[in-house]
């Protein structure tokens, strides 16, 4: 596991820095890069000061490496707009949406899984039927569509739940279910189909022949044997997820990493944008290497290098 | 005065523990119905061992787990009665049979590598096993399955309580399951070639294994292998099945030198010349097994069978008596002894 583990945290690094790397190039290959950072208005004084602070007449590797420095120290930038620091306000931005994304990433493994499950142990039948086609169309709808419709129903006919805004718990609730139904059908399906593949195996009719209670086959054995696919799609769905905090954001009129991106962008603020991105890439990559972890851990044979059957 | 039949255990006047009575098992419904296993009656006494042979297809495996009503949609039993302990297993509502499986009747299956879950340690899988037979705790039970590995001749049981079965070789693997199998303290122990997936000095140790348990437990075993020696070894009498029916039934030594059947003798023939090992000498029997039967007014054997006449084309042979027990064959007295 020891090594599993170091090996994951390798891996993790290698990504971190081809991260950094394309962010660096992409600010020096798209032109002079004070115009990205600097606001059209900057002084001559300005400009000087950020030329001597990125090495800009120094040579290309030597920029490389006080960009290194510049990361190792936290330091991303300043905001055009505003002159705050960039690294400080994404990070400000960023607990929001990861309590957004987090709840929705639970919510959508338990109901997704939940599903998957009971539509498994009845295939063919009606719950079965219904779970696959709610799926289909949950799958089929765009997120910010469903974010209106919540919000139609619960918020303004219901009047049960808040539209929008920050605030307790409450204003929560909408927008994680608008977020978990993204991914939920993809988790549901995936243990379904695990799932029936799984009740089909030979050491499931071995633990009814040994007197083994349905229950304990199901529950104990088939799902954990389920797990591990079903944990690497949620580590890879953290992508997908985070793309859609953007848009539920938006919808909710919430503040988070999404909201701030999309009004960076509206405003040229590239450090701030850079700054949200690379954040972003981090938590995904984490998030990857985080499910590998937890397959790891629940099975075995992945310890060892080789695959799950 | 005595009921004793044929190819039978001798009863002593007591019920067998396991009665099977013209067992028939089929797949599907309507047009697509076919008949898998036919007419097959055996008896298991207390104690007492039958060896259950044939060539791949020929129904032994949907016999033992029509046992434990294990038998998979869209396979089901459709006739004839399952004794056993006073219930008729073939006709018990599910929760009857949840109750007979691992308790009443314990089953051992071909594949020891496929049949532990790969993501828990083996001595938690039998632990759990114990749980649900026994009222007893967690403790009791890891102590309880740590005996029965003991029991088992597992080495060194503790350090492989906790390994996954990855971690095991094929033997050991099966040792596990027979213990699973063993754990709710079932009269019968039903094993599915159970040396098949296993190299032969593992084989060797497995068959020990099973005739020492059997004897120091009273336990009653059907032994479905596709070694007619192999099952002779083990089990006093043997039961011999071809395309779905029983074609010979009798003591097994007997079965082995003179069989009563043209198939039990070309099995022992091949089985005497793979012994015999001299390249150019192995009799394979030509042909392939029929499944899925639709017409059962002929010798499904006349075809393979250098005894065959028009009579055997013509009539479906009934069991009569033979120098083993019973064989379903109206050419009893042309099937050679053997000659080792
Ligand atoms: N689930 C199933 N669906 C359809 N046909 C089946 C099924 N299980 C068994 N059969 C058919 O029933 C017949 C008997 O199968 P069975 O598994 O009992 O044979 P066997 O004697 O155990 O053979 P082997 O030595 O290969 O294990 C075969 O022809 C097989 O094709
Ligand atoms: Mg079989």
């Amino acid at each position: 596991m020891l090594r599993f583990t170091l090996r994951s945290l390798v891996h993790l690094i290698v990504v971190l820095w081809g991260v950094v790397t394309i962010t660096f190039l992409a600010l020096r290959l798209s032109g002079n890069p004070l115009d990205a950072l600097l606001s059209p208005e900057a002084t001559e004084q300005q400009r000087a000061q950020l030329t001597e602070q990125l090495g800009l007449d120094q040579p290309i590797a030597m920029q490389y490496l006080l960009f290194l420095r510049q990361l190792g120290s936290g330091d991303l930038g300043r905001s055009i707009i505003t002159g705050t620091r960039a690294g400080q306000l994404v990070g400000d931005q960023f607990a929001h949406s990861l309590l957004l994304t987090v709840l929705a990433l639970a919510v959508s493994a338990v109901v997704g899984v939940g599903l998957g499950v009971l539509a498994a142990t009845r295939r063919g039948g009606l719950i079965d039927r219904s779970v696959v086609a709610l799926a289909a169309l949950a799958q089929a709808a765009p997120l910010f569509w469903v974010g209106l419709i919540l919000i139609i129903v619960f918020a303004v006919h219901l009047q049960v739940l808040p539209a929008s805004g920050m605030g307790g718990a409450s204003h929560l609730v909408l927008p994680v279910v608008a977020l978990a139904s993204g991914i939920m059908p993809y988790v549901l399906r995936l243990t379904r189909t695990t799932m029936l593949g799984v009740l089909d195996t030979e050491f499931i009719r071995f633990q009814q022949a040994t007197g083994l209670g349905h229950r304990s086959i199901i529950y104990r054995h088939a799902l954990k044997n389920c797990l591990p696919p079903v944990v690497t799609l949620l580590g890879l769905q953290a992508g997908p997820l985070l793309g859609g905090v953007v848009v539920i954001e938006t919808v909710f009129g919430r503040s988070g990493v999404g909201s701030l991106l999309i009004d960076s962008i509206y405003s040229r603020d590239y450090p701030v944008v850079q700054a949200a991105v690379l954040v972003i890439v981090v938590a995904v990559v984490l998030a990857n290497v985080l499910a590998d972890l937890l397959v790891a851990v629940i099975d075995p044979r992945v310890r060892l290098g080789r695959t799950a059957s | 005065m005595t009921t004793h039949l044929p190819g039978q255990p001798a009863n002593n006047g007591e019920a067998p523990l396991l009665a099977v009575r013209d067992l028939a098992i089929d797949i599907g419904d309507g047009p697509a119905r076919a008949s898998l296993v036919r007419g097959v009656s055996f008896e298991i006494g207390r104690g007492e061992s039958l060896g259950l042979v044939g060539e791949s297809g020929s129904g032994k495996s949907l016999t033992c787990l029509s046992l434990g009503g294990l038998l998979p949609h869209p396979v089901r039993v459709t006739g004839g009665s399952i004794q056993f302990g006073g219930m008729d297993l073939a006709a018990a509502p599910a929760r009857q049979l949840r109750q007979v499986r691992g308790r009443r009747i314990g089953f051992v299956f071909q594949d020891p590598s496929g049949a532990l879950d790969p993501l828990f340690p083996v001595g938690r899988q039998l632990a759990e096993v114990l749980r649900r037979h026994r009222p007893i705790s967690r403790a009791q039970a890891y102590r309880q399955a740590l005996d029965l590995m003991d029991e088992l001749e597992i080495p060194r049981a503790r350090d492989r309580f906790m390994a996954h079965p990855h971690e095991l070789s094929g033997g050991m693997k099966q040792r596990i399951c027979i213990a699973m199998a063993l754990a709710g303290g079932p009269d019968l122990l039903v094993a599915d070639e159970p040396t098949t997936a296993l190299d032969v000095t593992t084989e060797r140790a497995i068959l020990t294994l099973l005739a020492r348990l059997q004897a120091d437990r009273g336990l009653a075993l059907l032994l479905v292998t596709h070694s007619l020696p192999v099952a002779a070894s083990v089990a006093g009498r043997l039961c011999v099945m071809y395309a779905g029916e029983v074609v010979e039934l009798g003591d097994a030594v007997t079965c082995l030198d003179e069989p009563g059947h043209p198939y039990t003798e070309a099995l022992a023939a091949s089985a005497r010349s793979l012994e015999a090992a001299r390249p150019g000498y192995l009799t394979g029997i030509p042909g392939t097994v029929p499944s899925r039967i639709q017409d059962v007014t002929r010798c499904l054997f006349a075809d393979r069978c250098p005894y065959a006449t028009d009579e055997c084309r013509r009539r479906h042979p009934p069991l009569a008596p033979s120098r083993g027990g019973v064989a379903a064959c109206v050419h009893i007295d042309r099937t050679r002894r053997a000659v080792w």
